[in-house]
């Protein structure tokens, strides 16, 4: 695309920077031959406008040798090459030009006298384009830094777009494994156990499928599914898993995306509860405070062993919150005293910029 | 061991609906006596050491004494198959070692055709503990703890609590607070185990945690000995030296 011929503003202020030129030519002959305005004007502003459309031609010599992969000495000795060439063809028209005028309207532009002034406009001639060269090149620059911004801006809602698919939360297969084998033990000695882990695990599936394509649920909701998650394995694990959620009602609105606080359910008995022999408690609580809302998951873990492997899970979750509340939202990770506890803070609107 | 005779098999696992899992399982298994329920690696290895079964289905994920600790602790001298729930990391080391494996849930006949295997191979089933683990692992990792059996009881020592570990003909002692505990181990495969910016191998037979060291004298042409901090002293061998000196 031409960067003048392809703008309406660009190609008016182009027409309208020639005409000027023009004006200068006629000023210029006025000076030096003492001939009236009208004359002046009626040979100068004519060759300025003939020059504006010739000028545009410049853009193919700069399309043919882009600055960044041409040698400066190349461009150079072309573009003068090509300034001299037009100069002249410029210069051989304004002799025409003057001999047409000088025929028709003015007798007193003798041609004689003025051979002088064709050598300068052959100068000018060439000023003129090499000008338009360079104005050019600079637009083409301006060019391709715009389309690099544009592809640049394109690449990261891309990005975007795919991260959070991909952080999309899942539930853990291990889980759907284990949970399966817990019914296949209950079987033969606690029916009714068994059904009661079949009910739990078929209906913690539903609504996470369901609720896992939203892109926000209440937190109300979120902290019930993962109440539902620790049910099914509260069968697993017996006495050794015990919950506790806090909602506090003020907060049961706040819109969270759907299985936020998944990874740290699963995080919370896999590395935590399911560590220690005598097992232990996982607290949910989710609260107000000022403008945000505060989500704490907390349970015991063994001291003596180094957690290991809840790194993704509380990846995800922290690129989930950026990638949702931008820098709204927060993740702190405490591990003291046998305890591990995560907060998270999430401002209560989601900002438009960062809806997902 | 025949086919008529009756197998006897130990189940570890932490959760109480997986021993049922496979108890039940067993129960449809001819010539198979269940000997014991374990909800934990330490019951694990008091079972084993009272009991002395034929097989133990072992869990991996288990609070304290993970399968491989407990593999790591009686795999010498009972056959193992682990139990697990769907890990394609255990899967890989698994096959790599040729131990039989089985996923959860386990059904009848698969159960059936590990325990076939463990009659046919005896207790060549299963590989040593530590190449396992080592396949487990990822590469960075170093041991924390060494675990130690003692009849049926289990120690669980973190290794910044070991002041050195010397060779002893087919164990290796470990020496802490004041006492030495030995474990049927190579210097090998300890050394390739421990944090190699912690414990130096000083000397053919002794690995030093280089925090007890309080100092090494020259005492004749090419002899050094290593002071520890409680007055200890450890031969070092010039190759040895080397290795403390590129450490310090």
């Amino acid at each position: 695309m031409h960067p003048i011929l392809g703008d309406q503003l660009r190609l008016r202020l182009h027409f309208t920077a020639w005409s000027l030129g023009g004006a200068g030519l006629a000023w210029l002959v006025r000076e030096l031959f003492g001939l009236p305005w009208t004359a002046a004007i009626a040979f100068g502003v004519p060759m300025g406008l003939v020059a504006a459309p010739v000028s545009l031609s410049a853009w193919y010599l700069c399309r043919a040798m882009p600055l960044a992969r041409t040698g400066a000495l190349r461009i150079g000795a072309t573009a003068a090459g090509a300034a001299l060439v037009t100069g002249s063809l410029w210069s051989a028209l304004g002799r025409w030009w003057w001999q047409l005028l000088a025929a028709t309207a003015f007798d007193y532009m003798p041609l004689d006298q003025m051979v002088g002034l064709f050598s300068v406009m052959m100068g000018l001639g060439a000023i003129g384009y090499l000008l338009a060269v360079t104005v050019h090149y600079v637009l083409q620059a301006g060019e391709g830094s715009a389309l690099a911004d544009r592809r640049a801006l394109e690449f990261q809602v891309a990005q975007r777009d795919a991260e959070l698919r991909s952080l999309r939360a899942q539930v853990d297969p291990h889980f759907l494994f284990n949970s399966l084998n817990s019914i296949v033990g209950l079987m033969g000695s606690d029916q009714d156990q068994a059904r009661v882990m079949c009910l739990r695990l078929a209906e913690f599936l539903r609504d996470s499928l369901t609720l896992g394509g939203e892109s926000r649920i209440t937190l109300a909701r979120e902290v019930a599914l993962a109440e539902q998650y620790l049910g099914v394995e509260r069968v697993r694990f017996g006495e050794r898993l015990s919950v506790c959620t806090r909602l506090d009602p003020d907060a049961a609105d706040v819109a969270v995306p759907p299985l936020l606080l998944q990874p740290l359910v699963e995080n919370a008995v896999r590395h935590g509860v399911a560590t220690l022999l005598e097992g232990g408690e996982v607290r949910i609580e989710a609260s107000l405070a000022g403008t945000k809302a505060l989500i704490v998951v907390t349970n015991p873990y063994d001291g003596d062993v180094r957690r290991r492997g809840t790194g993704l899970g509380m990846d995800i979750v922290r690129r989930r919150l950026a990638a949702t509340f931008g820098d709204e939202a927060a993740m702190a990770v405490e591990a003291q005293d046998a305890r591990y506890r995560v907060a998270l803070t999430i401002p209560l609107a989601p900002t438009g910029a960062h809806a997902a | 061991m025949t086919e008529s005779a009756s197998l006897r098999v130990i189940v570890v696992d932490d959760e109480m609906p997986a021993r049922l899992a496979l108890v039940h399982a067993l129960s449809t298994i001819p010539n198979v006596e269940l000997v014991a329920q374990c909800a934990n690696g330490f019951e694990a290895v008091k079972a084993v050491s009272e009991t002395s079964p034929d097989a133990v289905l072992l869990d991996v994920h288990m609070p304290k004494l993970d399968g491989f600790d407990v593999l790591e602790l009686i795999g010498r001298d009972v056959p193992v198959v682990f139990v697990t729930a769907h890990d394609e990391f255990a899967i890989r080391a698994f096959e790599v070692h040729a131990v039989d494996y089985l996923l959860k849930p386990v059904s009848p006949e698969r159960l059936r055709t590990a325990l076939d295997r463990v009659r046919a191979r005896g207790r060549s089933a299963a590989s040593p503990a530590t190449q396992l683990r080592a396949a487990m692992s990822r590469p960075g990792d170093v041991l924390e703890r060494i675990v130690i059996r003692d009849g049926p009881h289990v120690h669980i020592i973190p290794v910044d609590r070991v002041d050195y570990v010397e060779a002893q003909d087919d164990y290796v002692g470990f020496r802490t607070g004041g006492k030495t505990l030995l474990k049927e181990q190579t210097m090998a495969e300890v050394e390739a185990a421990l944090d190699p910016r912690r414990f130096v191998r000083i000397h053919r037979s002794y690995l030093l945690n280089v925090e007890r060291l309080a100092r090494v004298e020259l005492y004749a042409k090419d002899s050094r000995v290593a002071i520890l901090t409680d007055g200890t002293k450890l031969p070092v061998s010039r190759s040895g030296y080397q290795r403390l000196q590129q450490l310090l």
